[in-house]
């Protein structure tokens, strides 16, 4: 195998790597139902049936919007080159703030708490983005590992909070009260999909813009691509990757959020979900594309619901998202060799 | 007293093995950020061969070959295909969290066979008490004593100069990460023969992430690694002692050890302005 390093790739081609990384990846799902005695036809039907279709496409549309959230919080600190791998804690915390806040203003109508439950969510993530974003800044801590600290911290803190701790329900169950019936999400009429899902949207784009237009944003891209230039054009490095770095944890508080408002509304440690690890892939795959990570989330958003249900529907256990998601992560990291290098198979 | 500082030991040598394996591994030039993977899937193929077999050797063997097939994989990746060693460690790491899970589930609350144990005092050890520190000995004497060793760190700082002098660079770095990857399962198998002998999901915690963290609090050198790794296995069994000695809340007290990794961490960027990493750590190496 010979490699050569490209100088530049075409869309199509970065497009057609993806395709075929997923294809390789769905077929490698066939092992485990497999394993499980599942027929793999009805396997793979249940999945994309209901991953994508039209019956129940609108869980998938439900879910994209914290999981798009979720690779835009790691997309915008790795255009920095910054590995934000806190975005669980981010968004298990920004949950536990939403929750909080109607604790105090529970008797605030639909129109006045929902947006204080989104800017509490985002300002916990916030917080909880700074230190290891400042400690990175300032002193080089390796923030790969700060931010994976940061989560297993946030999982003690909320079990805290919720086994015997302030936000319990008086009932007893070690998780926080439902947040009052006028907090949760309302649907797009006739569709079951949250209004929600425009927020994502909205600030992909502002996001775009923010790229393209700003000047924080570009100094962001250039303290990504080359550490040299950024300092000759005299960016303050400190507070740009901070800055990209409480962005992401603001977006992933506002994942915590959404995931809150549009299904269960309370938080328990054992069922906050692991999407802020399997949302890392969204933004690393895509080259850190807006547009191509909206693309990616919608689609393994869907393999995610119709994973879920093959849990319901055959006897495969817990833990088959995130092997499904493990493995897409491996062979999509794997064929990225081709779209850094030009590959001569021969030589 | 005692029996507390006996734990420490033990937790100790939990944190010792996968530091010193990655330590080497990255010495070599690579980062192996899936450690904690290559841990758990080590625990889950112990639990396997010890229940197929029922002899506790051949069981931490299988932990170890799980941790080294991984490495391997992790090698390819990073060294053949050249890919970016975050994206394949975190990716290896995110399969086995589900992997372990999903085909764990039969053992669910399973004990495993157990590591023989031998008493000193009123304590009883296993033989990993000895074989950690020898293990520690062992990759420093290899690379602080041996011209194998001046390879591997040539390799880790320049391999374009080391490849000049003869060395093969891509089989040292296969050689470090598959180490790393061994030494990743040999942890598994000790936390599930003796530490904690019951199977759960996750049952690493972390201490794959910790045992990375040690690697730069051990200013890399393989000397630093037993000492560092004593100091984070006294903070870890301390930190549940907490509640005993002056009260407090349980689950808040367990996030000590990882708040401890942090904390530690800045203190060793604040204290050593000037790190001792090699050089090329986590890049690939590309013959132009």
């Amino acid at each position: 195998m010979k490699l050569k390093k490209r100088v530049s790739i075409s869309d199509k081609k970065v497009l057609l790597i993806a395709i075929v990384a997923l294809g390789i990846s769905i077929s490698l799902f066939s092992i485990l139902f497999i394993h499980a005695d599942v027929n793999i036809w009805e396997g793979y039907s249940i999945l994309f049936t209901r991953g994508f279709g039209i019956n129940y496409i609108w869980r998938t549309f439900t879910r994209f919007i914290p999981l798009f959230l979720l690779g835009l919080a790691f997309l915008v600190p790795a255009k920095a080159k910054l590995w934000n791998v806190g975005g669980f804690g981010q968004f298990a915390l920004g949950a536990t703030g939403a929750v909080a806040i109607t604790y105090f203003l529970g008797g605030l109508s639909s129109w006045a708490i929902i947006p204080i439950m989104a800017i509490v969510s985002m300002i916990v993530g916030m917080a909880w983005a700074f230190i290891p974003a400042y400690l990175n800044a300032k002193w080089d801590v390796n923030e790969i590992v700060t931010t994976i600290m940061f989560n297993y911290i946030a999982i003690q803190l909320i079990s805290y909070l919720t086994i015997g701790g302030p936000l319990q329900e008086p009932g007893g169950a070690p998780r926080t009260e439902h947040i009052p019936a006028q907090a949760y999400m309302p649907e797009i009429l006739g569709t079951r999909v949250p209004w929600m899902i425009i927020i994502p949207i909205v600030i992909a784009i502002i996001l775009i813009f923010f790229f393209k237009r700003t000047s924080l944003g570009y100094e962001i891209e250039v303290s990504g691509a080359s550490f040299t230039s950024a300092e000759y054009m005299g960016v303050n490095y400190t507070k740009v990757a901070v800055l990209s770095f409480v962005i992401g944890g603001a977006l992933a508080g506002l994942a915590g959020f959404s995931w809150l408002t549009t299904t269960v509304g309370y938080v328990e440690v054992d069922i906050i979900p692991t999407w802020g690890y399997m949302a890392i892939a969204f933004g690393l795959f895509s080259a850190l594309n807006i547009v191509a990570t909206a693309f990616y989330s919608f689609i393994i958003t869907g393999i995610l619901v119709g994973s879920d249900l093959i849990m319901r529907l055959t006897p495969m256990g817990s833990g088959v998202p995130l092997t499904l998601i493990g493995i897409i992560f491996i062979v999509t990291t794997a064929l990225q060799v081709f779209r850094i290098f030009e590959v001569d198979l021969r030589g | 007293m005692e029996a507390l500082l006996f734990r420490i030991l033990k937790a100790s040598i939990l944190l010792m093995i996968p530091a010193v394996g990655e330590l080497f591994n990255q010495r070599s030039g690579n980062l192996n950020i899936g450690i904690e993977g290559m841990m758990l899937f080590g625990v889950l193929s112990t639990i396997v061969v010890g229940d197929i077999t029922g002899n506790i050797w051949l069981a931490v063997l299988g932990g170890m070959a799980a941790g080294g097939i991984l490495g391997l994989l992790n090698a390819f990746m990073a060294v053949s295909l050249r890919v970016d060693q975050v994206a394949s460690g975190l990716g290896i790491w995110i399969l086995s969290l589900g992997a372990t899970t999903y085909f764990g589930a039969g053992y669910w609350g399973r004990s495993p066979v157990r590591l023989p144990t031998f008493s000193i005092g009123r304590a009883s050890f296993t033989p990993m008490l000895i074989i950690a520190p020898i293990l520690v000995f062992v990759v420093w004497w290899v690379l602080e004593r041996t011209q194998f060793g001046l390879k591997v760190r040539s390799t880790g700082e320049d391999p374009r100069i080391a490849e000049v002098w003869g060395t093969d660079v891509f089989r040292l770095r296969y050689l470090g990460m598959i180490v790393s990857g061994v030494m990743a399962g040999l942890g598994g198998a000790y936390l599930i023969t003796h530490y904690t002998t019951i199977w759960a999901p996750e049952l690493t915690a972390g201490r794959g992430w910790i045992a990375l963290a040690l690697v730069f609090f051990s200013l890399h050198k393989a000397k630093y690694v037993g000492l560092s790794s004593l100091f984070f296995g006294a903070v870890w069994i301390l930190a549940l002692q907490i509640p005993g000695w002056i009260g407090g809340n349980i689950q808040l007290i367990r996030a000590i050890p990882y708040a401890a990794t942090v904390i530690v961490l800045f203190a060793f960027r604040f204290f050593y302005k000037t790190s001792e990493e090699p050089d090329s750590l986590g890049v690939p190496y590309f013959r132009e």
